[in-house]
């Protein structure tokens, strides 16, 4: 590089290392999102279960 | 596509996937289109007259410096649709191109300062172009500062879109500078009114590579308001759906 070798790979190298880290830690961000929505979108419907009125049993009607 | 099917997609639930879809496309361009201009800028481009293999540099400060001019554009021009309209999706776009914004604002500062220690015998002056960079770096970091210290994300949208048309006016001050003060910055090599001042092949690497960049904030800026539409739409059903 004719004695530039420093500053071309230095300027090149911290363009690559950005433009790499930064998808990286979007696609981290996404996939800690959608854990965390899916595990509320559980919760929630075991909450609803929980909540939920008892099945109506049918009574015996005396005889 | 009629205009009103376009206004389909400022819905969340109708853009998100949308978003999904279309991201890897534009990383996938932004690859091939990397892989494209470094090949032709190192291996192709012959060397420079006045700055040896140095000049080399170009191939990814220009278009970052580019890019992130361009960014900021984009992003007032989101936030002012969001602020005048209230597109919620539209402030969303213009926060989510804020830190890619900035980042090509430092990479464009940090790749200068690495070309101008051998060319200008420093790493930093004073001049205008540079320093207009600098003021475009802390817009960008004033943006998002602002918009993390509001609780309300109607409110944060708001403020936010303030700063970013406020701080439009920086973008033709930055471009302009070389002209209009004796800086130590060079001029603009290329221009749409006159004819490159460089040899063919190293403009082609140069525009492949502004390519590229701008690929990569596309497919950047999809997946990070896919983030944000996750987080502030997690209470609804869409999202519920989506994620399932």
């Amino acid at each position: 590089m004719g004695g530039y070798a420093v500053h071309v790979w230095g300027s090149l190298g911290a363009c690559a290392v950005a433009m790499t880290v930064e998808p990286w830690r979007l696609r981290r961000r996404h996939r800690q999102l959608v854990a965390a929505l899916r595990r509320r979108g559980r919760g929630n419907a075991a909450g609803r279960l929980a909540n939920a009125p008892a099945p109506r049993q049918h009574r015996r009607q005396a005889a | 596509m009629r205009p009103l099917h376009a206004f389909r997609y400022a819905a969340p639930a109708t853009f998100y996937p949308v978003a999904g879809r279309w991201q890897p496309f534009f990383a996938g361009l932004a690859v091939a289109l990397a892989i494209a201009g470094l090949g032709l800028g190192f291996f192709v481009a012959p060397t420079d007259a006045q700055q040896g293999e140095g000049y080399r540099i170009i191939f990814v400060h220009v278009p970052a410096s580019w890019m992130a001019m361009f960014i900021y554009c984009v992003m007032a021009f989101w936030a002012a649709v969001g602020l005048a309209f209230r597109v919620r999706l539209a402030s969303m776009m213009a926060s989510a191109l804020a830190p890619t914004g900035a980042l090509f604002a430092l990479l464009s500062l940090f790749t200068g300062a690495l070309w101008g220690k051998p060319m200008w015998g420093t790493w930093w002056v004073w001049d205008a172009r540079l320093t207009s960079t600098l003021i475009l770096f802390f817009l960008y970091l004033g943006f998002i500062a602002l918009q993390a210290a509001i609780d309300d994300p109607r409110r944060a949208d708001k403020a936010g879109a303030i700063v970013a048309l406020v701080g439009v006016v920086n973008v033709p001050i930055i471009y302009f500078s070389v002209r209009w003060w004796n800086t130590l910055h060079q001029g603009a090599s290329v221009s749409v009114t006159k004819s490159a001042s460089m040899a063919q092949t190293m403009l082609w690497a140069m525009l492949l590579m502004a390519l590229a960049f701008w690929m990569y904030a596309i497919a950047v800026a999809l997946a990070r308001v896919r983030n944000i539409l996750l987080e502030r739409e997690a209470h609804t059903e869409w999202v519920q759906h989506a994620v399932a």
